[in-house]
């Protein structure tokens, strides 16, 4: 079953416009949601929400119309959004009391125990908390619901590494069932490529690829190597080059490796860097 | 939506002097003030509380101040940035924006409580309590769509121009011409507000994500 399907869904703004995106999401699984600011992440966040309408193209969530079965669909999900917005002059106790009033499966226990865990303070107003207690607090707010797939926007920025660690331990343990799904956006890549099985990168609106994360490091390699070398590797294989006064970066797909070449593994900021920045052709 | 309309009143209620206890404050003095004008006279023994005088304060005065309250939880909705996160919960868009009608006009309502007794005190006429309840119950009609068009604090200082203006233009060229068909004016001015009302909730459901 697919928690999440993207099928040609396509937006128009004034000065942006995405075209024809198409991705799923099987249950169980981790989806890492990549693209540099403004390539339409929270756009397509925003459109599985039913926040905004895609100009075409349809949006499945829970193999249910994202739009017809909008409030259905949002009891079993959980959201933190980039913008965490919760009034400012609510405690804990307040979001609560909204809370266990706006979901049905709402479980006071869960949230009770996160605020603990997280140690956060009882009393103090929403606006006097950290960028971290914050992003906490949602994360608590989001998983005592019982949801069945969770939705998060830039949930680890602006964090430190330790607490940041903390909470994909959490997100682990929510998955670790085989019937939760994550579907996480982040400009933090490493954060990503520690919790994702799948990888979806979008560019300027386009969808540059959605695959497994092990596929995507199969089809796709490093080579460094010095800048006179980059001649002897046919064109045809290089996906995108970075050259410096210490040599060249090649990526370029595995199969395509010319012999004598040693090849590294290249990591997901690598791929989405050298397929948009140091791009030099069609070879995505 | 319940939830909806229990957090916009606990906020309200905790807002202290910037919310309910300062609303609390400025219903007592409006009706401070209507009160204390019943009866007195100017020294040639006119009425201080004729007809237009009192679409006048109605229109331009104390209840512009309690209007400028309720919305006050609007514009502190759009500085906590929680219209987002309070979509992506359970509520469809219709009654998200549907709770802001009611919740606007809930605050209202003492003003038209207000209203109505003076008219059955004989304070002000049934005529002109009429026209005063149609033009409070178009403000949430108008700064709702506005508010989710442009923002809040425009919306604010949109209607502010219109009640004023429109408040001015009704007492001083428009009433004497209408009262003495008041009922059919009044039938008129509802049936009007009663499409305007359709059309704007229909505008703040459009434009509620256009942003």
């Amino acid at each position: 079953m697919n928690v999440l399907k993207c099928q040609n869904v396509c937006k128009s703004y004034k000065n942006f416009s995405m075209e024809n995106v198409s991705f799923e999401l099987p249950m169980g699984y981790v989806m890492g949601f990549i693209g540099e600011n403004g390539a339409g992440k929270s756009t397509m966040i925003k459109m599985m929400l039913d926040l905004v309408r895609p100009s075409s193209g349809k949006i499945e969530v829970f193999e249910k119309d994202s739009i017809k079965n909008s409030k259905e669909i949002k009891e079993e999900i959980g959201v933190i959004l980039d913008t965490v917005g919760f009034p400012s002059m609510f405690n804990t106790k307040d979001i609560n009391n909204m809370m266990k009033r706006a979901y049905k499966n709402w479980n006071e226990s869960t949230y009770w125990d996160y605020i603990k865990q997280f140690q956060l303070p009882e009393k103090k107003k929403y606006k006097e908390f950290s960028m971290g207690m914050k992003k906490k607090l949602a994360i608590a707010a989001a998983l005592s619901h019982n949801p069945k797939l969770l939705i998060l926007d830039e949930v680890t920025a602006g964090l430190d590494p330790i607490v940041r660690d903390e909470i994909l331990d959490i997100f682990r343990e929510f998955v670790s069932d085989g019937q939760h799904s994550i579907f996480i956006s982040s400009h933090i890549i490493s954060d990503l490529e520690k919790i994702c099985d799948y990888v979806t990168f979008l560019h300027k609106g386009k969808l540059i690829f959605s695959m497994e994360k092990e596929s995507l490091f199969d089809t796709y390699c490093m080579i460094r190597c010095a800048e006179e070398d980059v001649e002897a590797i046919p064109k045809s294989a290089i996906c995108g080059i970075h050259k410096s006064g210490y040599g060249a970066e090649v990526l370029v797909k595995r199969k395509d490796v010319p012999f004598g070449f040693d090849s590294e593994p290249a990591n997901i900021e690598e791929i989405m860097l050298f397929l948009t920045k140091h791009n030099i052709g069609e070879k995505i | 939506m319940k939830w909806l309309l229990w957090r916009d009143f606990t906020l309200f209620k905790k807002r202290g002097l910037g919310g309910a206890a300062l609303y609390i404050a400025m219903i007592l003095i409006y009706a401070v003030i209507t009160v204390s004008f019943y009866g007195v006279t100017n020294s040639n023994g006119e009425s201080l509380h004729d007809m237009q005088t009192g679409a006048l304060t109605c229109f331009g005065g104390v209840n512009l101040s309690t209007i400028s309250l309720v919305i006050i939880s609007f514009q502190f909705d759009e500085k906590d940035k929680v219209k987002d996160t309070l979509l992506s919960m359970p509520v469809s868009i219709n009654n998200y924006v549907l709770e802001k009608y009611i919740f606007f006009y809930t605050l209202l309502l003492p003003l038209f409580i207000l209203g109505f007794v003076s008219s059955a005190l004989g304070i002000y006429s049934v005529e002109s309590i009429s026209f005063y309840t149609i033009g409070i119950a178009l403000i949430p009609l108008l700064y709702i769509p506005i508010s989710f068009i442009l923002d809040s604090e425009k919306a604010y200082l949109i209607i502010i121009f219109l009640s004023l203006a429109i408040g001015y233009l009704f007492t001083q060229y428009i009433y004497n011409l209408i009262i003495s068909n008041a009922l059919i004016w009044i039938i008129l001015f509802s049936a009007v507000t009663i499409c305007l009302a359709f059309l704007s909730y229909k505008a703040s459901v459009k434009y509620c994500t256009k942003k």
